[in-house]
């Protein structure tokens, strides 16, 4: 059970259109200009202002007195949003229902709540486009308080939607302040109906009506002017003077007391509260303060939160009829809120008031909440409270389901908000907090005094301390004892314990994996990534298929890797939609393969937001994609900012103590750079310093593909061989890389092989061996071409452009064969983007022709020509369709549910208008699609 | 390294609206030191404090927005 969804009066009062009030004065004006933005097409209406001009109230008259010159007829779907619609999928479920509840049509497509988390949204909204677009009925969305929302996701659907909006639609949107829409294009291209804080100022005259006629005063004309003047038109100014006034009655008491305000500089809001709350029943006073702490408010709450005994009802009723800003968030007067601005100030005033009340009404506040099962809202009323034990008890309560979630944000917010001692007298919720900490990539004295503060309890909680020293230990690259302490935990922890328990498979799996000892525990990680994301447990899912990425792009299955890199990236959310520091993980193999492809705009940006996203979890981490993003600087010949790049990383892997991989991988890419730099010194030095010529006449035992340390030197010996191959001394560099090729080919790294082959086309052709080189050459061609690797090719440079161009021309005298056909295509290719090369401009790059992401957009640039386009997801689906898997089969390779692979199906029979899978497959092969 | 050397700092924050706000703000305000001056351009009160980092600043800001309160400049201390 997710916390974060237990909220509980949001669906029914989010899509209620707000009623027409008694009081609203009449603005003939500006509902003529919302319906102008209707008769001229315009794709959005846009109300920005600050609180209180009377945004939503203008809105609603003008929904509910029938749009336009009632020749029209539109369906209104209206949506309020809040703070926590900041979360994808739950907007994108609200923004169904609203439209659902406003259209006689059904909607048939996904809940985004049901399918896996991700960014599905573009392609769900291209399906309710075109279902809208697809209707006769004319549709007017409603998006009030749209400044709550700052999901990205959220924001680019709308984009979406507005460049792609069918006529019988029409947008609305208030908002406190503009929203992050292209506005400035709408505008260029009259599309857009704006009214801003200038045009929602009341006039004099309409401050004279609502004063007078709708508020009942009797104010003279000169007071009514000070009184707009004053406020410069601000309702809510306004509307605080004329609450104020209703209790004078004489009209020589009311000129003074306008002579008074309009005199003060006081903040108008301060000056007038305390007239109008000094004009209320004590009752009713003590009410408003003490339930200003409430973000929302129903009877129940308020009669439980109000010290003396309160009839709650009849004060929100009576609330609601005086004016005195409350909102009722429903039809049935059940769920109320404050104005904002209004609630602000009585909180502000509550404060200086009753100082020492606060505590009490949010303690109250909470055990409501824990007892209606709302227990998120009920931690932050005991935070606030600052009655830590209760507090800690109710986060104990539900800090595995969060960390499952991947909350993990929300769980430090909480923890950091308790005293340490709360935490550490609570043996669960302190071994829950270290792992939150140690995921968070806190630093790690923390954690571990976590584990010193549960280890006298350790009965009561077993295998859990060994199970988080276990992933310290895999921190620390300590890979013995962390299996150790692996197996000690999954023996001593309970079935039920299933977060614990994943974890720990997870670092059996990930890490045993490199000992042959250890294959009797380890699960394959294919199967760990069900298990988690069958038990909701994110962080493994996500690192398992970080880590089967990781395993396929070394074996060279580099388009496998990149949809299971993105497969990873998709889950690695939190409930608000936001990234997870997790997802840097994912994001650094995504730069690297487009790095591999030559999309170096991509490859830079996926870099950038690893580091990003990695140094909030674990400084270190981000070691690898600082080098990754140096190789870009320095192909692009940036080489200060390549240094830069190495420099930082350097730093990090100083900084980090526990091992000295990387402080070795620091130093090769340094070596590299300088190889392509032409500085041959500091790459002679530094293979002096490996003692590399020690072993480079050696043939490669088999210890060397299994001792760690050991693996590494076949990197070195590949950094000697063109250092040789640059000394002219190409047989010796031969030598070494005839006896490397075998060890690459053993440990399946075809990229080192691609690497090595190109060498030996260097190093023949050195010696003049043009045949032999050639050969290497196509060897290494072949090898590339599946894949798409270009990062060797680029990284020998000029020399080997030259040794390609030869071999077109040489090719081109051989006979052609299907077998060497695909390789001229590649060396073709790659001459293009090698010529190119440096800096390579991107229209033209690689990436363009290869990477699997420009296929896709290939696909959809066809599938346009359907009525309705394919989604990526449907295009996943069908082309398993063309392969012997069952349903079941297909929803397991996909990591959804049998019952979504069905939808996908309908959506795609319908969409390919067929009705079976056979057909399927041979309409979407007919048109090109598959 | 330098780009992480400072960025945890906070600084010192003037912010200056328009109007006179009470000093029993002050609290709302993250605890910022509010002064009220009599100037050219009328009455202005100057919020003056440290101010965590920039999500903070928004945050203040956005409070101050949300009063309907007007901004007229915003100046970090160097």
């Amino acid at each position: 059970m997710n916390a974060s969804t237990q909220t509980m009066p949001l669906l029914a009062t989010k899509f209620y259109i707000p009623s027409p009030h008694a009081n609203v004065v009449a603005r003939p004006h500006l509902l003529a200009r919302l319906d102008e933005g209707l008769r001229l097409g315009r794709r959005l209406t846009l109300i920005a202002a600050p609180a209180g001009y009377g945004k939503t109230t203008l809105v609603s008259e003008w929904v509910n007195q029938g749009i336009g010159e009632s020749t029209e007829q539109r369906s209104v779907a209206w949506l309020t949003l809040d703070e926590g619609d900041s979360d994808p999928a739950r907007f994108w479920s609200y923004l169904l229902s609203s439209l659902r509840t406003a259209m006689a049509i059904e909607l048939d497509i996904p809940d985004a709540l049901q399918l896996p988390k991700g960014h599905q949204m573009i392609n769900l909204m291209t399906e309710l486009i075109n279902l809208i677009g697809s209707e006769t009925e004319n549709l007017l969305l409603v998006l009030d308080d749209y400044h709550l929302v700052t999901a990205q996701p959220v924001h680019d659907a709308l984009a979406f939607l507005l460049d792609h909006q069918p006529p019988n639609l029409h947008l609305v949107i208030a908002a406190r302040a503009d929203p992050p829409l292209p506005l400035a294009r709408l505008r260029a291209r009259g599309q857009l109906m704006e009214l801003r804080q200038a045009d929602l100022c009341f006039t004099p005259e309409e401050a004279a009506a609502f004063l007078n006629q709708r508020m009942g005063l009797n104010l003279a004309a000169a007071d009514v002017a000070a009184l707009d003047r004053r406020t410069e038109g601000w309702i809510a100014g306004l509307h605080m003077a004329a609450l104020a006034l209703q209790g004078i009655s004489a009209e020589r008491d009311a000129s003074a007391f306008i002579a008074a305000f309009t005199g003060a500089h006081r903040y108008i809001l301060d000056y007038l509260l305390e007239e109008v709350l000094n004009r209320e029943s004590q009752p009713v006073q003590a009410f408003l303060l003490q339930t200003a702490i409430l973000d929302r408010l129903c009877a129940p709450l308020c009669d439980a939160v109000v010290e003396s005994g309160t009839d709650s009802q009849t004060i929100l009723e009576y609330l609601e009829r005086a004016n005195l800003f409350v909102v009722p968030l429903d039809g049935r007067r059940e769920w109320y809120r404050y104005h904002r601005l209004f609630s602000d100030l009585l909180q502000q005033r509550l404060h200086k008031t009753w100082p020492d009340l606060v505590h009490s009404l949010h303690s109250r506040a909470s055990l409501w909440y824990v007892a209606n099962g709302d227990v998120s809202s009920a931690i932050d009323h005991a935070l606030a409270a600052e009655d830590f034990d209760r507090a800690a008890d109710l986060i104990e309560k539900i800090a595995e389901s969060t960390l499952m979630h991947g909350e993990t944000t929300t769980l430090l917010r909480w923890s950091d908000a308790l005293p340490t001692e709360a935490i550490c007298a609570r043996p669960i919720l302190c071994m829950l907090d270290a792992w939150t900490l140690l995921l968070s990539g806190r630093p790690l004295d923390v954690v571990e005094a976590r584990l010193a503060a549960a280890e006298p309890y350790s009965e009561r909680i077993p295998g859990q301390i060994p199970a988080l020293r276990s992933l310290l230990a895999a921190y620390q690259v300590r890979l013995n004892d962390a299996l150790q302490l692996a197996r000690q935990a999954l023996v001593e922890l309970p079935e039920e314990n299933v977060l614990m328990r994943s974890f720990v498979l997870w670092i059996l799996s990930a890490y045993g994996a490199l000992y042959r000892d250890a294959s009797d525990v380890v699960i394959p990680l294919d199967q760990l990534a069900r298990i988690g994301l069958d038990s909701g447990n994110v962080l493994v899912a996500v690192s398992a298929l970080t880590q089967l990425a990781e395993a396929e792009r070394r074996c060279g299955r580099l388009h496998k890797a990149w949809s299971l890199y993105q497969r990873a990236l998709d889950l690695a959310v939190d409930a608000q939609g936001q990234r997870l520091p997790l997802a840097g993980q994912p994001l650094m193999g995504l730069g690297d393969l487009a790095a591999e492809w030559h999309d170096f705009e991509a490859a830079e940006r996926y870099l950038q937001d690893s580091i990003a996203l990695t140094e909030q979890w674990n400084e270190v981490g981000a070691l690898e994609a600082y080098l990754a993003l140096a190789w870009l600087k320095w192909v692009q010949q940036d080489a200060g900012v390549a240094q830069a790049m190495i420099d930082t990383a350097r730093q990090l892997a100083i900084r980090f103590d526990v091992t000295e991989v990387d402080d070795w991988a620091v130093a090769l890419s340094q070596a590299r750079f300088a190889l392509a730099q032409g500085d041959l010194a500091t790459v002679q030095r530094w293979l002096e310093a490996q003692d590399v010529l020690s072993y480079a006449d050696k043939s490669l035992p088999e210890v060397y593909d299994t001792q760690p340390l050991y693996r590494l030197r076949k990197y070195e010996l590949i950094v000697l061989s063109r250092l040789l191959i640059l000394q002219g001394k190409a047989e010796y560099a031969l030598g070494i890389l005839d006896r490397l090729l075998p060890v690459a080919k053993r440990q399946q790294r075809p990229s080192l092989m691609i690497e090595i082959h190109l060498l030996k086309a260097l190093a023949y052709n050195q010696c003049g061996r043009r045949d032999q080189a050639l050969a290497s050459l196509a060897q290494g061609l072949t090898l590339a071409e599946p894949e798409g690797y270009t990062r060797p090719f680029v990284d020998m440079g000029a020399p080997l452009r030259l040794l390609i161009e030869d071999f077109r021309v040489w090719i081109g005298r051989q006979q052609r064969s299907e077998m060497t056909a695909p390789v001229c295509a590649y060396a073709e290719k790659l001459l293009s983007v090698l010529e190119n090369s440096s800096p390579i401009p991107h229209e033209i790059s690689f990436s363009a022709i290869e990477n699997p992401k420009s296929k896709i957009q290939n696909q959809t640039s066809k599938i346009q020509n359907l009525l309705e386009p394919l989604s990526e997801r449907e295009m996943d689906v069908l082309r398993l369709l063309d392969s012997s898997l069952s349903t079941t089969e297909m929803a397991d390779a996909l990591f959804v549910s049998v019952h979504t692979v069905r939808s996908h199906l309908k959506n795609i029979y319908s969409k390919l208008d067929v009705h079976s899978r056979y057909e399927a497959v041979a309409k979407a092969k007919d048109i090109g699609i598959l | 390294m330098g780009r992480n050397g400072n960025r945890r700092r906070s600084a010192i924050y003037h912010i200056t609206v328009q109007g006179a706000l009470d000093t029993a703000w002050q609290e709302w305000f993250s605890g910022m030191a509010i002064t009220i001056d009599q100037d050219t351009d009328g009455v202005l009160t100057t919020l003056k404090g440290p101010v965590a980092d920039q999500a903070a600043l928004r945050g203040i800001l956005n409070k101050l927005w949300d009063l309907n309160l007007t901004v007229i400049s915003v100046r970090r201390e160097a």
